[in-house]
């Protein structure tokens, strides 16, 4: 799992979770914070890939 | 699908409990994460930190010979600068003489320059291309990947060295004749700072060597609960089993976590 901070401003984003919820599938958790390390809203990329399979959806 | 990346992207999550790392134990923040058997000249590493505070890590080196192991440094600050324990997840790709996707990867270690395109085995394009970087203002930068002219896909973006800078993608598209991506930088303080970085763009629908996986562009940074848009966002669903699940791109779910049911083509998901 890995995100990417998105747009124009300082912020930057981090991973800070990703399991397997009962419905199946994975759910991935992140969070952003502004340069100051306070939490803020902010477009991001996350990426995720795995060896196995997670399901069902 | 295509295979995007060659013999073996490796990723793993480090935990600080836990973690023995040997590259400068001694000094907090700073670790090396070695891969047996994968060292070898080039390639690419991504780094994300990992948890609840507000570490950010970031990649200081790699490198080593075959067949010993490729060690990857890692450094992980908190928002002012400073080196700080923090779990992180950290990824290795470098590219195949036979198995390679549609995708690009390259490390921008000439930060101060105009433009310039490198041609080493830090720089890798699936069509041939050569990618070149184009410097801005201070910490901006525009990485042009010849070739890769469909819409879409993801990038991954990890600031090298080992301070506190940090980089982000601002932007990306296609010019007809290349996928070109603004990617900014910034010093602790948030001020755009000319440094290095690492990139990684992924065509679309291309994920790992493992065929299984995701990404998305999470757009809306304050909705409660939304389906991503389908032209950045992708997600493998599985090749054997549950066919209806295929294409589901899943609902993003916010801070928030509000409850809402989301209508998507498995069902609806609370």
């Amino acid at each position: 799992m890995h995100t990417t901070a998105y747009g124009t401003g300082s912020t930057y984003c981090k991973v800070t979770g990703w399991f397997t919820p009962a419905r199946g599938g994975t759910q991935a958790q992140a969070q952003c914070y502004d340069a100051a390390g306070n939490k803020t809203n902010s477009p991001y990329v996350g990426t995720y890939a795995t060896k196995f399979l997670r399901g069902p959806c | 699908m295509g295979q995007r990346h060659r013999r073996g992207v490796v990723a793993v999550l480090v935990q600080q409990r836990g973690w023995h790392g040997h590259g400068d134990p001694g000094r907090a923040g700073f670790y090396t994460v070695a891969f047996g058997g994968l060292g070898g000249i080039g390639g690419d590493v991504q780094v994300v930190a990992y948890g609840s505070s507000t570490a950010r890590c970031k990649v200081s080196g790699w490198g080593g010979s075959w067949p010993g192991p490729l060690s990857v440094s890692v450094a992980c600050h908190t928002p002012t600068g400073t080196p700080v324990a923090s779990a992180f997840v950290v990824q290795y790709a470098r590219k195949d003489v036979t198995v390679d996707g549609a995708g690009a990867y390259v490390w921008a270690e000439q930060p101060s320059s105009p433009s310039y395109c490198p041609t080493n085995l830090y720089s890798w394009n699936s069509t041939g291309g050569v990618n070149c970087i184009t410097r801005g203002t201070t910490g901006t930068y525009d990485v042009a990947l010849p070739g890769l002219t469909a819409t879409g896909g993801t990038f991954q973006i990890t600031a090298y060295g080992s301070s506190g800078q940090h980089c982000k993608i601002q932007s990306w598209g296609s010019t007809g004749t290349a996928q070109s991506a603004r990617v900014l930088c910034f010093d602790a303080t948030g001020a755009p700072v000319d440094t290095q970085f690492d990139l990684n763009y992924f065509a679309p629908q291309e994920v790992s060597v493992f065929d299984y996986g995701a990404y998305a562009w999470a757009n809306n940074s304050t909705a409660a609960v939304y389906t991503p848009s389908p032209t950045y966002s992708y997600n493998s669903g599985s090749i054997n089993g549950w066919p209806g699940c295929v294409g589901w791109l899943g609902a993003i779910e916010a801070a928030r976590r509000a409850r809402t049911p989301v209508a998507t083509t498995c069902g609806t998901r609370t």
